[in-house]
C-alpha cells in the first residue's frame, strides 16, 4: 500500500471526523454524571426536545470528579452546555458566581402557581432567593431496613429512640446479620456516618461544620467520633473495603443501609421487592432531647444562561422539565423522584418516606456534601474513610486534628 | 565534481558552478522543510506548545471557575512547599523512581542470567514480555483483586497457613506503595529482561574465556568483566524504567482507587487530583512544572552517564 | 596451577572445564526458572478462571478456584461489553491506535527524510527541537490540552483525539527512523535523483521499502500505546462514543460498579485481546522493535 495513498486517505478520512464532529456540537446537550439515571434522563431529553422543537441529547461523563473537571473548564472557556446536572448548597453558589447559570424565576413561579412544585422545594435550589435550577432528584436520607432480618432478630417495629436502636443492633448481631452496611467506597461514602452522628448530637454543630463555626476537632466532633467507634468496636459495621456497596444489604449479610431513598431503585434491580423486602424508617436522633432533622438530598438540573438567552425556544424545554410528565419518566425508567407534587411517586418506600417526612415535620438539613466548600470536600472525606480503615480512638483523634487543619487553612486562605 | 573540474574549467565557470550548487543545496533545504514540516507543527502545537502554556499557568490564580486571568507570582509555588501533601508525594515519588529502577533490573538480572542458555528461551520470552503489552488500566484491574481482601494473594496466604486472612494490601499506610510497585515490576520485568539478554549477548567472549582460563571465578567474571559491558544497556533500561517510575499513574489510579490517601501516592497522581478533582488548575500546573523539571534532570544526568560509559568502552 | 600449555594435565583440566562449561545446563538450573514462571503466570490463571464464573459463584468460591463450567463467560462478555460501551469504546480506540500510529509513523518517515537525505540546514537542531516533545512527562500537557481543546470546541471528538495521538507517537519513530535511514547506502537516491525523479519518489520508491522492518515495528508500538492509553482519553475525550476502551474499562471500577470481579475481568480481557492478538502475531516485530529503541 503506497504511503501516499495512506496519507491522502488519512486526511480524508480526518476531514470527514471534522465534520461529523461539527454536526453533533450543534446538537444540543443535556451533560450528566448520574451515569445509572441515563435511561430516565434521556426520557426526560426526549420530552424537553418535544416541548422545544429542539433536539437535546444526553451526554454522559462519569465519575463525578471528571465531570466537575469538564464543567470547569467548560465555563472558563466559555463553552457552557445547555443543560448539566449540578449539585445544591455551596456548589450552586460557586456556580452561580460565574454567571454562567440562568435565572429561572419565571418558570419556578409558574409551577407553583400549577401546583407542581411547591415554594420549600425552590429553596432548595436557591441562591440569594433566587432558583437556578430544576429540581432532577429529591431524596430523603432514611435508614433502609430488611423486613426479614428484623422478623428474624425479633423486632417487631422500627426504632423509634436511639436507645431503641442500639438494643435492636445487639438483637441483629445475636440473629447472625452485620447491623449496618456502611461501606467506604466511591470517595464520598465515607461522610454519611459523620454527619448523621454529629447531626444526630447537635445539629446546629453539623450546620456549623461547613461554615467555620464548628472545629472538625471540637467537643462536638469528639463525641460523634466517640460514639462511631464504639459502634465499630461492637461490630455493628460492615467492612469498608468492600467496593460494591449494596452487596452486604442485598445478600441478607447486613440488616439496614442509611443512604439516599433513591437507592431503591437500585435494591429493586438486584431482586429485591420495594415494601415487601425492605422498608424504611427514619433515623432518630443520638441524644433524646434533639428534635428529629432529616437530610435531603436535592439534585438540580442547571441552564446555561448564554443558551437560555440565545435560543428562548429552550424555555419550553425549561418549562417541560418541571412537568409532571418528566417526573413520572424519571419515576417509571429508574425509580428517580424529582419531587413534582403532581408526580406520581415511583415506588412505594418513596412514598412511605414522603408520608413519614410530611408526619414528623423534622428539620430539613443540607448534605454536608453540598454544604461543605468543594476545595476541601475530597481532603475531608478522605480522612474520615482513613477512619473508618481503622476506627481505634488514636486514629480518630489524629484524623480530627488534621481534618480541622485543612479547614482552618483553607478559611484562613479565602 | 568540481575539484575534477576546477582543473580543467576556467574560474568564472567554477564560480558558476558553485553557484548552482548552493543553489540546489538552497532548493533541497527548501524541498527538507515540506518533510520535516508535519512533524514540526504537529509537535510544536499539541506537545510543545503546551509545556509553555503549562508554566504560564502556573503563576496565575486559576482555581475552579475563576482566576485565570489573575497574576499569582510564586504563590504556587511556595504553596506547594508549604503543604504537607506535596512532601508526601515526593517521599512517594521517590520510593516509586528507585524501586522503578532497582527492582526490575535485580528481578530480571537474574532471570537473564538463567535463560542465558536455556532452551526455549524465545518461549520464555515472550511469556514475560506479555504483561508489558497490556495495558497498565487492564493489569491494574486484575491486580486490583489479587491484592483484595479476599483476592489471590490472601487467599494463598490462608491456604497455606489454614487460618483466614483478610489482609488490606492496597489499603494499608505502609503496603499500599509497595503492593503498587510489585505490579509495576511484573509488568516491566518482561522487557527489562529481554534487552539484557540482548546486552548480554553483546558480550564478546574472549575476554570471559581467558579469564576462565586463569582461574577466575564466575563471581568475579560477572563484577569485572561482564557488568562493566552490560552497563550501557543498564543505564538504557533504568534511564526508560526512571521515566515511568516518576510518571506512573494508571496503575496508581486504578489500583488505589478506594485507598484514602490515594492523592499522595505519587507527584504524577497527586498533580491529577489537584487539578482534576479539587479544580485547582495553577496549582496543579505548577506541581506538573516541578514534576517535568525533576525528570528531566535526572533524564539528563543518566544520559550523560550513558555517553561517559560508553565512551570509555570504547 | 599456572597457565602451562605444555603441561597435558593443565591441558586436560581445561578441556574438561571447557566441555562443562559448553554443556546445556542441567535440569536443576530449570527448577527455579520454573517455579518463577509459575508464580509470574498466577494472575494470568486468576483471570483465566475468573471470567468462566457467575457474579454469584465468584462470590462463593474461593478465587483461584477452577469454574464449575464454561458457560457463563458468554453471559459476562454480553454483560461487560453492553455496559461498557466496549463495542463503540474499542471501535474508538481502534481508530485512534490506526489512523494516529500509521499517520505518526508517516509523519515520522517524511521528517528523517528531510533530515538525513536531504541537505537540511540545521537539521540536528530541528531534530532536537521535536525530540523535546518526548521529554516532558504527559503530566504537562494534560490542563493546557484540556482548556485548549475546550475552547477550540473539539473536546470529546474523535478529531481531537487523532491529532493528539498522531502528535504524540512523533517523536520516538523520528528517533529511530532518523539511524535507520542514515544507515541506508546514499547511492540509491544519487541514482534516483540522476534519472531525474522527484524528492517525493525517491522517498515512497527508494527508502521506505528499505525500512519496512523498522517502519512496521514502529507502528506495532505506536498502535499498542495508544490503544492502551488511559489519561489522554480520559480527560479530552471521555464521552461514550469518544472515549477509549481503557477509559471504558476504568468506568467499570467506579462509585456505581454493581458487577461482579468476574464481569470486570472479562472486560479486561477483551479490552486486551487487539495487542494480545498483534504481540502473538508479529512477536517478531515487537522484538525488533526493542531492539530499534535501544539505539
Amino acid at each position: 500500500m503506497s504511503f501516499f495513498k495512506t496519507m491522502t486517505a488519512a486526511g480524508l478520512a480526518a476531514a470527514t471526523l471534522f465534520s461529523v464532529g461539527i454536526a453533533m456540537a450543534a446538537d444540543l446537550s443535556l451533560y450528566s454524571d448520574k451515569t445509572p439515571w441515563d435511561a430516565g434522563m434521556t426520557a426526560a431529553a426526549d420530552i424537553a426536545s418535544k416541548a422545544s422543537g429542539q433536539t437535546i441529547k444526553l451526554q454522559d461523563i462519569t465519575p463525578s470528579d471528571k465531570y466537575q473537571a469538564f464543567m470547569q473548564t467548560s465555563i472558563a472557556s466559555n463553552n457552557v452546555p445547555a443543560f448539566f446536572t449540578w449539585w445544591n448548597g455551596q456548589q450552586l453558589n460557586d456556580l452561580v458566581a460565574t454567571g454562567a447559570a440562568a435565572d429561572l424565576s419565571t418558570y419556578w413561579d409558574q409551577a407553583i402557581k400549577d401546583g407542581n412544585f411547591s415554594a420549600g422545594q425552590k429553596d432548595l435550589v436557591s441562591v440569594n432567593g433566587k432558583p437556578y435550577g430544576v429540581l432532577l432528584n429529591v431524596a430523603n436520607w432514611v435508614v433502609f431496613y430488611n423486613t426479614k432480618a428484623f422478623e428474624k432478630a425479633g423486632i417487631a417495629a422500627p426504632p423509634k429512640t436511639w436507645d431503641e436502636l442500639m438494643a435492636d443492633c445487639d438483637k441483629l448481631k445475636a440473629a447472625g446479620y452485620v447491623p449496618f452496611n456502611a461501606p467506604a467506597s466511591g470517595g464520598w461514602m465515607p461522610f454519611i456516618w459523620f454527619s448523621q452522628l454529629v447531626l444526630g448530637t447537635n445539629p446546629d454543630a453539623f450546620v456549623g461544620l461547613t461554615s467555620n463555626k464548628t472545629p472538625y476537632n471540637g467537643p462536638e466532633v469528639h463525641k460523634a467520633f466517640q460514639i462511631w467507634g464504639d459502634m465499630y468496636k461492637k461490630g455493628y459495621f460492615t467492612d469498608p473495603r468492600e467496593q460494591d456497596d449494596s452487596k452486604f444489604f442485598a445478600n441478607n449479610s447486613a440488616a439496614m443501609f442509611l443512604i439516599g431513598d433513591w437507592h431503591s431503585g437500585q435494591f429493586a434491580t438486584m431482586g429485591m421487592k420495594p415494601g415487601v423486602d425492605f422498608k424504611t424508617f427514619l433515623m432518630p436522633s443520638v441524644t433524646p432531647d434533639v428534635p428529629q432533622s432529616v437530610i435531603v438530598e436535592a439534585s438540580p438540573i442547571v441552564v446555561s444562561k448564554a443558551a437560555l438567552d440565545a435560543n428562548p425556544d429552550l424555555g419550553k424545554a425549561v418549562a417541560a422539565l418541571m412537568s409532571p410528565d418528566v417526573s413520572n419518566a424519571l419515576g417509571s425508567t429508574v425509580q428517580v423522584y424529582n419531587g413534582n407534587l403532581k408526580g406520581t411517586p415511583p415506588n412505594d418506600i418513596i412514598k412511605a418516606d414522603n408520608e413519614l417526612v410530611a408526619a414528623a415535620k423534622p428539620r430539613a438539613l443540607v448534605r454536608w456534601w453540598e454544604a461543605v466548600p468543594s476545595q476541601i470536600q475530597g481532603d475531608l472525606v478522605a480522612q474520615m474513610g482513613s477512619f473508618m480503615l481503622n476506627p481505634s480512638p488514636d486514629n480518630a483523634e489524629k484524623v480530627m486534628t488534621q481534618m480541622q487543619q485543612i479547614n482552618a487553612d483553607y478559611w484562613a486562605s479565602k | 565534481m568540481a575539484t575534477t573540474a576546477s582543473l580543467l574549467l576556467s574560474p568564472d565557470i567554477l564560480k558558476d558552478a558553485r553557484r548552482r550548487e548552493r543553489r540546489v543545496a538552497w532548493r533541497q533545504t527548501r524541498t527538507a522543510w515540506l518533510f520535516i514540516a508535519p512533524a514540526v507543527v504537529m509537535v510544536g502545537v499539541f506537545l510543545l506548545l503546551p509545556v509553555l502554556v503549562n508554566v504560564i499557568l502556573s503563576f496565575t490564580k486559576w482555581q475552579k471557575f475563576t482566576g485565570l486571568d489573575k497574576f499569582a507570582g510564586f504563590s504556587n509555588y511556595q504553596r506547594l512547599f508549604a503543604v504537607p501533601y506535596f512532601s508526601e508525594a515526593l517521599y512517594n515519588t521517590a520510593f516509586w523512581v528507585v524501586g522503578a529502577i532497582v527492582l526490575p533490573l535485580a528481578v530480571a538480572l537474574t532471570l537473564a542470567l538463567l535463560l542465558r542458555n536455556i532452551a526455549f528461551q524465545e518461549t520464555f520470552k515472550s511469556l514475560y514480555f506479555l504483561p508489558k503489552v497490556l495495558a497498565p488500566t487492564a493489569v491494574g484491574a486484575v491486580w486490583y483483586y489479587v491484592y483484595a481482601p479476599h483476592g489471590v494473594i490472601n487467599s494463598i496466604v490462608a491456604g497455606v497457613t489454614g487460618h483466614p486472612f483478610d489482609f488490606g494490601w492496597i489499603y494499608d499506610d505502609n503496603t499500599v506503595t509497595p503492593s503498587v510497585i510489585v505490579t509495576f515490576v511484573w509488568q516491566t520485568v518482561g522487557i527489562t529482561m529481554v534487552l539484557l539478554l540482548l546486552g548480554l549477548a553483546a558480550i564478546p567472549k574472549d575476554p570471559i574465556e581467558a579469564a576462565r582460563v586463569d582461574g577466575a571465578s564466575s563471581g568475579q567474571i560477572f563484577r569485572h568483566i561482564v557488568w562493566p559491558l552490560l552497563l550501557p544497556t543498564v543505564l538504557v533500561v533504568t534511564i526508560l524504567n526512571v521515566a515511568a517510575g516518576f510518571t506512573t499513574f494508571d496503575l496508581l489510579w486504578v489500583m488505589a482507587s478506594d485507598y484514602p490517601g490515594k492523592r499522595t501516592l505519587s507527584l504524577a497522581v497527586y498533580m491529577y487530583y489537584e487539578s482534576f478533582s479539587n479544580g485547582g488548575w495553577a496549582y496543579g500546573s505548577a506541581i506538573a512544572v516541578v514534576l517535568g523539571i525533576m525528570v528531566i534532570a535526572v533524564s539528563a544526568a543518566l544520559a550523560w552517564l550513558q555517553s561517559r560509559v560508553e565512551k570509555s568502552i570504547r | 596451577m599456572p597457565v602451562d600449555l605444555s603441561n597435558p594435565a593443565f591441558v586436560q583440566k581445561l578441556i574438561a572445564e571447557e566441555r562443562h562449561r559448553t554443556r546445556p545446563p542441567g535440569r536443576w538450573i530449570l527448577l527455579p526458572i520454573i517455579l518463577v514462571t509459575i508464580a509470574y503466570l498466577i494472575p494470568f490463571y486468576y483471570l483465566f478462571v475468573t471470567v468462566f464464573k457467575t457474579t454469584p459463584e465468584y462470590a462463593q468460591k474461593g478465587v483461584l478456584e477452577l469454574p464449575s463450567s464454561l458457560a457463563p463467560f458468554i453471559d459476562n462478555v454480553v454483560q461487560a461489553w453492553t455496559i461498557a460501551h466496549l463495542d463503540q469504546a474499542g471501535f474508538s480506540s481502534f481508530t485512534y491506535a490506526l489512523c494516529s500510529g500509521a499517520l505518526a509513523v508517516a509523519i515520522a518517515a517524511a521528517a528523517a527524510f528531510g533530515m538525513t537525505r536531504l541537505n537540511l540546514i540545521g537539521a540536528n537542531g530541528w531534530f532536537m527541537v521535536i525530540f523535546t516533545g518526548t521529554l516532558f512527562p504527559f503530566q504537562m500537557y494534560l490542563v493546557p490540552l484540556l482548556f485548549g481543546y475546550q475552547r477550540l470546541g473539539i473536546i470529546n471528538t474523535w478529531l481531537g483525539m487523532l491529532l493528539l495521538y498522531t502528535a504524540v507517537c512523533i517523536p520516538f519513530p523520528l528517533l529511530v527512523l532518523r539511524n535507520s535511514f542514515s544507515g541506508i547506502s546514499r547511492e540509491i537516491d544519487e541514482a534516483a535523483r540522476i534519472e531525474g525523479a522527484s524528492e517525493w519518489r525517491v522517498f515512497i520508491s527508494m527508502i521506505l521499502p528499505n525500512a519496512r522492518g523498522p517502519l512496521i515495528a514502529l507502528f506495532l508500538l505506536q498502535f499498542t500505546f495508544i490503544w492502551n492509553d488511559l489519561l489522554f482519553s480520559s480527560i479530552l475525550a471521555n464521552g461514550i462514543g469518544v472515549r477509549s476502551v481503557m477509559v471504558a474499562l476504568q468506568s467499570l471500577q467506579g462509585t456505581y460498579s454493581t458487577l461482579g470481579p468476574n464481569v470486570v475481568i472479562t472486560a479486561t480481557l477483551i479490552s486486551s485481546v487487539p495487542t494480545v492478538l498483534l504481540f502473538i502475531i508479529l512477536r517478531k516485530y515487537f522484538m525488533a522493535g526493542l531492539q530499534l529503541g535501544t539505539k
